[in-house]
């Protein structure tokens, strides 16, 4: 048996709109057929006494005086209705006068008392003369044409019943479309998206009723997984993009750590075996020393990485002056300067640039701009530092006419690990940490620091702009910020912005 | 067909009405159905106030050239017409009609007959009062009378000349009409 749950919507529409219609036209049309059904009767009965009482009146003459020749002609005046088959007459002597359609219901020698069959009705007037009875008269009348009419009622319905339902079911299986066919859109919809994995799929709204909620429910999730997978995807990168630059930067640490001490190595060896020459022999211990200071400083770098990350890192915070700051760590460069035969110039305003902050960590700032400008600067290269004051801020600026850097790379040179590219790693050295430690420390001491390139070849300018001096308390509030922005940060590898 | 079958039923209902033998049995038969008649025509037949002087004044029918031998008598001696008695009045040769409302001229010569019917003419001119005239012989409605009966075969059927009765104010009823034969004289 098919179960109504289990029919395909469009089967469901069509049956329930055959059934809501088949019960409408069957309730109408069943009532409607009682209804006459019992109206045949009773307008049966009715007529036949009023043909009665016609008949009765028009034959009190007859009866009176046994004229049966006019009495008969008064009740062929009955022929009229087909529904009389038999009209008696009876007098107190007995039956009078009688005419008889159909022979079988020829009338009985006295009155009778009940209509024989079912489907006929017996009715009598009495014969009155002056209010006295003279006779009755008797009329069986046939419910034959009322059934032949209802009969062809009922069939009439039938057919029109028949005609409704087939346009009924005709004009349901046209509509059901309307319902069905958005319902296959969106499970085509669904289907296209979970087999191609396509989450920017919509479902096309084509009506604003249930079903357009419906869609609208379907391509809102659909618009959310979409959001989902993006954000997934971009994580995803994010996190392959930080785990190649962590191998890169394995690497890179490797190579940067190995290579001062093989030279390390090379030269105790020579030194412990004592096969130098005297003169060769300071110049070697210097070798050694000076790489052994370059590990180290590597090794700081990665300690201050390392702090900047787990928000360690601490900045005192005292007056300082940064024109010494600037000059201090030009000192500092200056024999890499003189080796590769760069000129450094210093420009400074005349009275001193006094901010709050800690000196050691400035002086590690500037220090690095300068040596990444001697690193990247070729020989007989320039390089120039300039201080000043711009508004509320002390500038530094150090610019050199070096290699520069690419446009595409700008927005990465303050990321951590980040070189432009492996070959330029090898070539220049370096672990690609000494931006990010730069950009940190300002920021602690609530300053900026920007980056200009012209392009390739065209050098590279760095820019610091820290805070003049401020009061006391403000200075400590900002570096407890700046740490803690900093921190939340730092858990974050990469070029998370 | 349908002849045949409209000549069965008559005759089937002749039968059963036991009206059809006149002949066999004799006069008195015929006398009973006439009689019958003369009181069943004063029903379908309606008089003028003025004909009854009061109430309590009975219905008259005077009788000449009687045929009934006191059937007429019997037939009406229980009936009543509109409350009224029904009286018959024995016409000898020198009464006058005054206060007949019905007379039956029986079978006499023509002679005797229009006196009858003159006497009745002058009763209505003088006083009034309109007699329903109904006879027996031939040229009864020719000579002036209203309702003449008629033996055809073994049946009492009758002729009315309307426009007799409705010149002395008698209104007849339709239904009399119907199983009337209606003449005008010649």
């Amino acid at each position: 048996m098919i179960s109504f749950r289990n029919l395909s919507i469009p089967n469901k529409i069509v049956a329930i709109i055959m059934i809501i219609s088949g019960a409408a036209l069957l309730l109408t049309s069943g009532s409607l057929i009682a209804y006459d059904f019992s109206a045949a009767r009773r307008d049966l009965i009715t007529s036949a006494n009023a043909f009665a009482g016609i008949v009765a009146d028009n034959t009190t003459a007859s009866v009176s005086f046994n004229d049966t020749v006019t009495a008969l002609e008064t009740l062929n005046s009955l022929r009229a209705d087909p529904s009389i088959i038999a009209a008696c007459i009876y007098t107190p002597d007995g039956l009078f006068v009688q005419r008889v359609i159909q022979a079988a219901h020829s009338c009985p020698d006295r009155p009778a008392v009940n209509a024989s069959e079912s489907n006929l009705v017996l009715v009598s007037a009495p014969i009155q003369l002056k209010g006295k009875d003279i006779g009755t008269v008797q009329l069986r009348a046939t419910l034959g044409p009322a059934y032949t009419h209802l009969r062809l009622e009922i069939l009439t319905i039938a057919l029109i019943s028949f005609v409704a339902a087939l346009f009924a079911f005709v004009l349901s299986y046209r509509m059901h479309k309307f319902v069905s066919e958005p319902i296959l859109n969106l499970a085509n919809t669904a289907n296209d998206v979970s087999r191609l994995k396509d989450y920017s799929i919509r479902a096309a709204k084509e009506t604003e009723d249930e079903l357009g909620v419906l869609v609208d429910a379907f391509n809102e999730m659909l618009g959310q997984i979409q959001k989902r997978e993006n954000d997934l995807e971009e994580r995803t990168a994010e996190l392959v993009q930080a785990s190649r630059m962590k191998d890169e930067f394995l690497a890179t640490l490797s190579h940067e750590l190995r290579t001062p001490l093989n030279s390390i190595l090379g030269w105790a060896v020579l030194v412990r075996e004592g096969k130098l020459p005297p003169d060769r022999e300071a110049s070697a211990l210097e070798s050694i020393e000076r790489n052994a200071r370059m590990q180290a400083r590597l090794i700081e770098d990665l300690l201050d990485v390392s702090r900047i990350i787990s928000g360690k890192l601490t900045v005192d915070s005292s007056l300082v002056g940064l024109n010494q700051i600037v000059e201090s760590a030009i000192e500092v460069v200056r024999p890499a300067a003189l080796a590769k035969q760069i000129r450094v110039e210093f420009k400074k305003p005349s009275e001193p640039v006094r901010i709050t902050g800690d000196a050691a960590r400035l002086q590690q700032v500037v220090w690095n701009l300068l040596s990444n400008a001697m690193k990247f600067t070729g020989d007989r290269g320039s390089v120039a530092v300039v201080l000043e004051k711009s508004g509320h801020y002390a500038s530094i600026s150090v610019s050199d006419n070096g290699i520069g850097i690419a446009p595409e790379f700008l927005p990465y040179v303050f990321d951590r690990f980040r070189q432009a590219d492996g070959s330029s790693t090898r070539k220049h050295g370096g672990l690609g940490l000494g931006l990010a430690i730069v950009r940190h420390i300002v920021e602690m001491h609530g300053g900026s620091v920007g980056v200009d390139s012209r392009g390739r070849g065209q050098g590279t300018t760095f820019t610091i702009k820290l805070p003049l001096l401020v009061a006391e308390e403000s200075m400590s509030e900002s570096f407890k910020v700046q740490r803690g922005e900093v921190t939340g940060e730092s858990f974050r590898l990469g070029q998370g912005q | 067909m349908k002849n045949y079958l409209a000549r069965c039923v008559i005759s089937i209902g002749l039968l059963l009405a036991g009206t059809s033998t006149l002949r066999s049995q004799g006069s008195s038969v015929e006398g009973q159905v006439k009689a019958g008649f003369l009181y069943n025509f004063a029903q379908f037949i309606q008089w003028p106030n003025q004909a009854f002087s009061d109430r309590e004044m009975p219905f008259t029918m005077c009788v000449t050239g009687d045929p009934f031998e006191g059937v007429l008598e019997k037939t009406v001696e229980r009936e009543t017409l509109s409350g009224r008695r029904i009286v018959v009045r024995r016409l000898g040769p020198a009464d006058n009609l005054h206060g007949c409302h019905l007379l039956y001229v029986g079978k006499l010569e023509a002679k005797r007959g229009m006196e009858f019917l003159g006497a009745a003419s002058r009763v209505f001119a003088v006083e009034g009062l309109p007699i329903l005239t109904v006879g027996d012989s031939e040229d009864f409605i020719n000579i002036g009378g209203m309702i003449r009966f008629i033996e055809m075969g073994n049946r009492v059927r009758f002729e009315i000349n309307p426009d007799a009765a409705e010149r002395v104010s008698l209104r007849l009823s339709s239904n009399l009409l119907r199983v009337a034969d209606v003449v005008r004289p010649r």
